[in-house]
């Protein structure tokens, strides 16, 4: 995953949460993921074990060090 | 084994790889016995021949415990048991007439064995929902789930079928087949395809049994190796559950693995802790999430699913349930705060009993599936279960760490115990019966407990430590407790 600010650069050391969701079936998943950083700029999320068929979304939401958070949800479907 | 038969099987195997596999325009059709033998599937369907060479359902006339419950059981009832075991073990055996009663399984072609292509591709009906009511058509037409078989150069007729389609509700009531099982004494004992009934996934936008145990690809692949096979969504055929092989059989690692990735996002949990009385009250909050069915399920009676929640004052155990020595069968456990997951059986008198076809009727405590997707349904969390330990909810001494593990055993070593006692099952195979963790240890300390909720009870502030997403806010019940049952 790479994140950016506004201008299409790079942010480094961010901290986000990351929470895999089903939100038809109104419950998570007991597999946490985590976000670790990547030499190159990017992120890994893992492990994301979407593990029924269904929709999902994956929400990050920022744990910055001061200031406002900041979240996005991305959507997937997984076809059973 | 004499040279002379295994270069015959050899010999018949390439025959087969070469009738199902030919690129000529103008293939061999198989015959109704070649399309019996699993091998015969493999020459173009190799990758869902080795899937389901290591699953259950190639194991299910190997399996030991089966072996040796079929043999008590026949000889204890007299021979009365009669099909029961083997209609669902060995359903093609039975339905080619080559058994009556399993005890003759070592006798047999190995393409009579287990839970065959042919079987579950053959079935033609549903004529009931336990005890395997299948009929199987008699056209040798392989049925699947793709609605447009390839037709050119194939070596077998074949059809769409619902009942094989892991979109359609009705493949459910294929598996239910032989996955709800019904003592002859009349006990439903295995309710697997019951329990997901009463649940929400066979409404829109739940899940068949396929959809979680036989998940497909994310790729477009071709589930045949013949030339121009069209690209599909194939669909995994190692259909984990909970039970793995004991003896030497193909893939097990890999289905332990697969056991293990099932088991891990099945339960949602959270460890509650409320200062009282000068010490702390102690919960355990768990909820099925996952899983389409109860937690355990399967033949429940024999499963073992328990607790372990162990408080520490730094490293001083103040508290603890659910330690049981590793070999050591948790229902001998003197824990008088055990929290154990099984069904127990009862005769027609009422009499607790330990083997199936004594069962007349049973109790159970498992924790059951989602019942609803409506979030604003006041059922929605019916499957949050709260668990005080010890069960009357006294507190304990406060702790500062409390870790909890979640163990299953597929079959729990007091019914092997019983079988070995009887003489129906090798003693050996006792130490090779695992025991799974459900997910990654819990632990709770004051920094973790950062959910909280207020004890309606008490009016105290209770501070929860999870890691799977559990809403502690929302409504819980008590877990389910059984009254009749030791232990």
């Amino acid at each position: 995953m790479r994140i950016t600010n506004g201008t299409g650069v790079n942010q480094a050391n961010v901290v986000a949460n990351v929470l895999p969701f089903m939100p038809d079936m109104g419950h998570g998943t007991s597999i946490t993921p985590s976000m670790s950083a990547n030499s190159d700029g990017t992120y890994t999320v893992q492990p994301l074990y979407l593990f029924m068929a269904g929709i999902w979304s994956i929400t990050f939401t920022t744990v910055p060090a001061s200031g406002p958070s900041d979240s996005a949800v991305f959507f997937f479907c997984v076809e059973g | 084994m004499p040279a002379a038969v295994v270069d015959a099987r050899l010999f018949s195997l390439a025959m087969l790889t070469l009738v199902a596999c030919s690129s000529s325009s103008s293939p061999t059709m198989m015959t109704r016995a070649q399309l019996l033998d699993p091998q015969a599937c493999q020459g173009c369907h190799p990758d869902q021949y080795s899937q389901w060479s290591g699953s259950m359902h190639a194991y299910s006339s190997k399996d030991p415990v089966f072996r040796a419950m079929n043999q008590r059981g026949q000889r204890e009832t007299s021979g009365q048991l009669g099909p029961f075991c083997v209609k669902c073990h060995a359903p093609m055996a039975v339905h080619e007439g080559a058994t009556t009663d399993g005890l003759n399984l070592d006798q047999l072609p190995e393409q009579l064995h287990g839970v065959t292509c042919f079987f579950c591709h053959s079935v033609a009906s549903v004529d009931g929902v336990h005890n395997n009511p299948l009929t199987l058509a008699s056209d040798n037409v392989l049925r699947g789930s793709f609605a447009d078989p390839l037709v050119a150069g194939r070596s077998h007729l074949a059809d769409y079928s619902a009942l094989i389609d892991r979109q359609t509700a009705a493949s459910a009531s294929m598996c239910g087949a032989c996955h709800d099982i019904q003592a002859p004494p009349g006990g439903n004992i295995e309710r697997t395809f019951q329990e997901w009934q009463a649940t929400a996934f066979p409404a829109v936008l739940g899940n068949t049994c396929a959809q979680c145990h036989m998940p497909q690809s994310t790729e477009l692949v071709a589930v045949a190796k013949v030339p121009n096979a069209p690209l599909r969504r194939a669909h995994d055929h190692s259909s984990p559950g909970v039970d793995v092989a004991l003896t030497d059989f193909p893939n097990k690692p890999e289905q332990l693995n697969l056991v293990q990735a099932s088991l891990n996002p099945t339960l949602q949990t959270a460890i509650c802790v409320e200062r009282f009385a000068g010490g702390s009250k102690v919960s355990l909050i768990v909820d099925n999430a996952a899983a389409g069915h109860s937690f355990p399920s399967g033949s429940a009676q024999d499963r073992r699913a328990w607790f372990e929640l162990t408080a520490y004052v730094a490293s001083n155990v103040v508290y603890s349930s659910g330690a049981v020595p590793a070999g050591t069968p948790v229902v001998s456990s003197p824990d008088p705060d055990l929290w154990l997951l099984r069904d127990c059986m009862f005769d027609g008198t009422g009499a607790q009993v330990d083997m199936f076809w004594q069962a007349a009727s049973y109790e159970g405590n498992a924790l059951p599936a989602i019942v609803t997707f409506d979030i604003s349904s006041p059922d929605f969390y019916l499957g949050h279960k709260q668990r005080y330990f010890p069960p009357s909810g006294s507190p304990i001494t406060t702790p500062d760490r409390i870790t909890l593990k979640v163990h299953v055993t597929p079959i729990g070593l007091d019914v092997l115990d019983d079988l070995i006692a009887s003489g129906d099952l090798d003693a050996g195979l006792r130490g090779l019966m695992p025991t799974f963790d459900v997910g990654d240890t819990l632990e709770w300390t004051p920094d973790a407990g950062t959910h909280t909720y207020v004890d309606r009870d008490t009016g105290g502030l209770v501070f929860c430590a999870t890691t799977t997403s559990l809403n502690v806010q929302a409504d819980k019940f008590p877990a389910p407790v059984k009254t009749h049952c030791s232990p």
